[in-house]
Formats: C-alpha cells, structure tokens, sequence
C-alpha cells in the first residue's frame, strides 16, 4: 500500500482560525515521518507556510492573525464567503523524493453514503463537463491576503489609486491572483444588453456558469475561458450542498469588458499568448 | 464646415461643425470636452493620458511614464466604440436658465428703424463625471479636475469669453453597477455666457420701400424692384 497522506478534519473556529487534522496510512518504513502544513486560498497555491516540519503531528490550531509585518495583510475569517485552503506535506524518512501531500478546503466532511453519493454525483457530474457541454477555464481566485501594493495603495485610506496597475491586477495584493486552476465548466449563452447611458452605449452580458465543487468559489473571482479567452467576474456563488457540504457551484457572472486590466493577467501562455 | 470669420473670444470650438452655435449645449460640451483633454495630454506627466484611440498599449503601466488611456467623451456620446471604458471623463451640461439684467432684457434702440437691441446672461451648468474601476483613482482624477478647473478658471474665462465661470464643487465618490462594480465622482460649476439678440419691426421697413417707390416715379413696382435687388 503506498504512502498516502489524508486530511480529515478541518473546521472553522471562526473568526479566529481552523483546526486541522490528518492521518497517515500505508507507512512501511520504520524512522520519523515529518509533517509540514500550508496555507493558501487556491487549491493550486501558492502556499503559505503555517507549521513548519514536525516530527509526528497529526493536527495543527491554525490562529489568526499571523504576527503581522508592515505592509502585509493578514487573512481573516470576517468575511462570509472567504474560503482557505490547507496543504499537509508528509515527508518520509526515505526522503523528500518519496514525499506525499494532501489538500483540502475547510469545509465539513461527509460520512458513509453521504460520502459516496457525493462521490458518485461529482463523477457523473465531470464526465459531463469533460466530455459534453464543458469546456476549459482557469480559475484565478482573488488574493485577499498579503503585501500591499506598494505602487497603487495607500495605506492611510486602504485605497487603490491606479486601476490599472501591473503589479497587482487591481487587487491591492503584490501578485493579484492565486495560481490559476485549469478545470471544466458549463458556461449558458451570453446575451449582450446594449444600454444608452450618461457614459455612451454601456454593454453588459451576464450568463451563468455550472462547475465542479473545486476551487470554491467567491464574488469577484475570475474565470478564464480558454477557448474563447472571454474573461468574466464572478458576481454571486449559489453551491449546491449535500448536508452543507459543496457538492457543485452555479455562478452568475459578467462578462468583462476587453479593455479591463484582468485580460493582462497571463494564464495559459500556449493557448492565449500576451500581446496586450 | 467651420463658420467664416469667428470671433477671437467666442463660446464655441474654432472649427465646429457649422451646425453648432456659440453656446449652445453642443459647444459648450465640446469647449470642455477639450480643456478637460488638455490637462491629460501625455506630456503632463500623469498615470493617465488622453489619446483618440482607446485600444490599451501593450506597455500601459499606470504610471507617469507608461500611462493608462482615459477615455475623454461628452455624455450620451452614441457613437463612441470604447464600451464600459474605464477611467473615463463624461462631460455633460445642465439646463440652462436665462438670467435678466434690464428690465424687458433691453440693451438700446434706435427709433428711426425700430431696431432694438437685446442683452441676457444665460447660466449653464456643467457636470464632469470621473468614472473608475477603483474609488480611490475615481477620487485622484477627480481632484486632478477640481484643481484644473479652479486654478484655471480665469484663464478659461477669458479665452471663451465667458460672463461668469463659478468655483468648481467637486463631489463624493458613489459606487454604481454596471458589468462590475464602478466608482463616480462629479465635479460640478456653472458658467454664464453673453446672450445677445435684437429685432426689428417689418412696418417701418416695408414703409421706407413704399416711400421710395413712390418717389422713384416708376409706373411698375415689380420692374422697380427688379431694379433694385437685381444687379
């Protein structure tokens, strides 16, 4: 049986961090087996380490605030809709090279045949996408921790002053975005409403987008899709739960308009190269 | 088609289409529409700049050096191709009320035609709206505005000849929704321009014709008048 590390547990203290465990199975070799635990707001990372390597933890009081530096912004649970992601790395005595890792949401866990029935729904619910209505996207999940812009924000007003800057993407936070995640999804017809405004003809196309359970999603979030690099704002999230666990997302969405900063922001550079 | 010998001072754009009268809602809006213009010309320095085109440069960098294009337009422009463009300035004017300032709006006669001459001030308000992604730049370009406006009044003043040119005000910074979430700010003033106008009763006029007529002789009075207008 090989090495697998899983996370079991993690549940919210709000709003003053999470409680996270996890167990090892399939551990053969005799010697100590070293934990890491990080922390990040994508599934994809990148990650924030929270507990540095221990020998023979299998649980971790994630607190928050973290001791603040000038300049950084620490995550915080006063949102409701702010999701973290946690990453255990198990590193074996054999080594680095043998080392596993897990990720998990922090969200309630399902037991039995809730478990399955979660299982099965999100399989037939991924053959679908893959292989009849979906195509591809990249999630580009908005940062809502870490260094301040220091060329576009102030830090007296926590205003952005420059909507366009390349350092952040408009987010306020040195990178802007999670690394992407590549997924499927099912995205309806894009109707564009043409208005009369005091700002000339203002154009809006709203639609909605089904997609699988991960990364989960929040307002103003991005969606990238890949084959027609149409970028949207994610504008409300209505999950579809199973005994208040996420079993799929469905989203409503608008469509940016093309000179937004967000087409900037490269994700996929074999499929949309960079000219702007 | 520019209109043939303007005026140096003169409510209205040098060569705006023929259409357009001094200080008609048209002009003004242009007037301002190109002052607010001149103070985002790349030169200046800004992290914005004004350019005719809007596509985005590949090496935008919001800064003084690498600027972002603003998007400078009248209000209601339909025929703008940039969509949901931001940062953006939408230059739009108010209604405009007449303002006397002689009794009857009378500036002189001369009784001999009865030619009367006419005088009013009318006031106009202006509404420059400054329209971002962010509050915080909506709020800068805005201010970037107000001040323009305020320390440039007199100057704009003289140039347009215009009557009155008011402090600007310049407003709080809303959200609003649109495909996202956008931020305004207004920066409001009013302007009064010189209105001008005469009349001139036709009876006394059609009176001289008859009396020279009668005193030219001619039996005919449309071979008098052929003779008369017709070279």
């Amino acid at each position: 049986m090989a090495l697998t590390v899983t996370i079991t547990r993690t549940t919210p203290l709000y709003p003053n961090g999470a409680f996270v465990q996890w167990d090892l199975s399939g551990a053969v070799d005799e010697g100590t087996y070293f934990f890491s635990l990080f922390r990040s707001g994508s599934s994809n990372g990148p990650w924030d380490e929270i507990m540095p390597a221990t020998a023979s933890a299998y649980s971790f009081m994630d607190r928050f605030p973290t001791p603040s530096v000038v300049g950084y912004q620490d995550p915080t649970q006063l949102s409701l809709a702010r999701g973290f992601y946690y990453k255990v790395v198990c590193v074996p005595p054999a080594g680095f090279a043998s080392q596993v890792d897990a990720v998990m949401e922090v969200e309630p866990t399902l037991e039995g045949k809730q478990r399955l029935i979660k299982r099965k729904i999100l399989r037939d619910e991924s053959l679908m996408l893959q292989r009849l209505n979906g195509v591809p996207v990249a999630v580009l999940k908005r940062r809502h921790w870490g260094t301040r812009c220091p060329k576009c924000f102030d830090k007296y007003t926590k205003e952005s002053m420059r909507s366009n800057c390349t350092n952040c993407w408009g987010t306020t936070f040195v990178g802007g975005y999670f690394d992407p995640v590549m997924t499927f999804a099912k995205r309806g017809v894009t109707p564009n409403q043409v208005g009369m405004t005091a700002q000339g003809k203002a154009e809006i196309a709203t639609t909605n987008v089904t997609m699988l359970d991960v990364p989960g999603l929040q307002d103003d979030d991005i969606l990238v899709f890949l084959r027609d690099n149409k970028r949207f704002i994610v504008k409300r999230v209505l999950p579809t739960e199973l005994q208040t666990v996420t079993v799929h997302q469905r989203l409503e969405v608008s469509e940016l308009p093309r000179s937004d900063i967000i087409y900037r922001v490269q994700v996929d550079p074999f499929r949309t190269p960079r000219l702007f | 088609m520019a209109l043939q010998g303007e005026p140096k001072f003169f409510p209205r754009m040098p060569g705006q289409q023929a259409d357009v009268m001094p200080a008609s809602p048209t002009a003004i809006v242009a007037m301002f529409t190109e002052i607010v213009r001149e103070r985002f010309r790349p030169a200046n320095g800004l992290a914005w700049a004004w350019s005719e085109s809007q596509t985005p440069e590949v090496t935008e960098d919001n800064d003084g050096y690498n600027p972002r294009k603003v998007l400078i337009e009248p209000a209601f422009s339909e025929h703008a191709e940039a969509r949901n463009y931001r940062p953006a300035i939408y230059i739009d004017k108010g209604e405009t009320a007449m303002q006397s300032v002689a009794i009857n709006n009378m500036a002189g006669k001369r009784i001999q035609t009865g030619l009367t001459g006419y005088y009013a001030l009318a006031t106009i308000p202006i509404d420059i709206e400054i329209v971002s992604d962010k509050k915080g730049e909506s709020a800068t370009m805005a201010d970037t505005v107000w001040f323009y406006m305020l320390s440039g009044r007199n100057l704009i003043q003289e140039t347009f000849n215009l009557h009155e040119f008011t402090p600007p005000m310049l407003g709080r910074t809303l959200p609003g929704e649109k495909d996202k979430t956008e931020w305004s700010t207004h920066v409001s003033f009013n302007i009064q321009t010189h209105l001008r106008w005469f009349t001139q009763p036709v009876a006394p006029l059609l009176q001289s014709v008859v009396l020279k007529y009668r005193d030219s002789g001619d039996p005919n009075i449309d071979t008098y008048l052929l003779k008369q207008y017709l070279p």
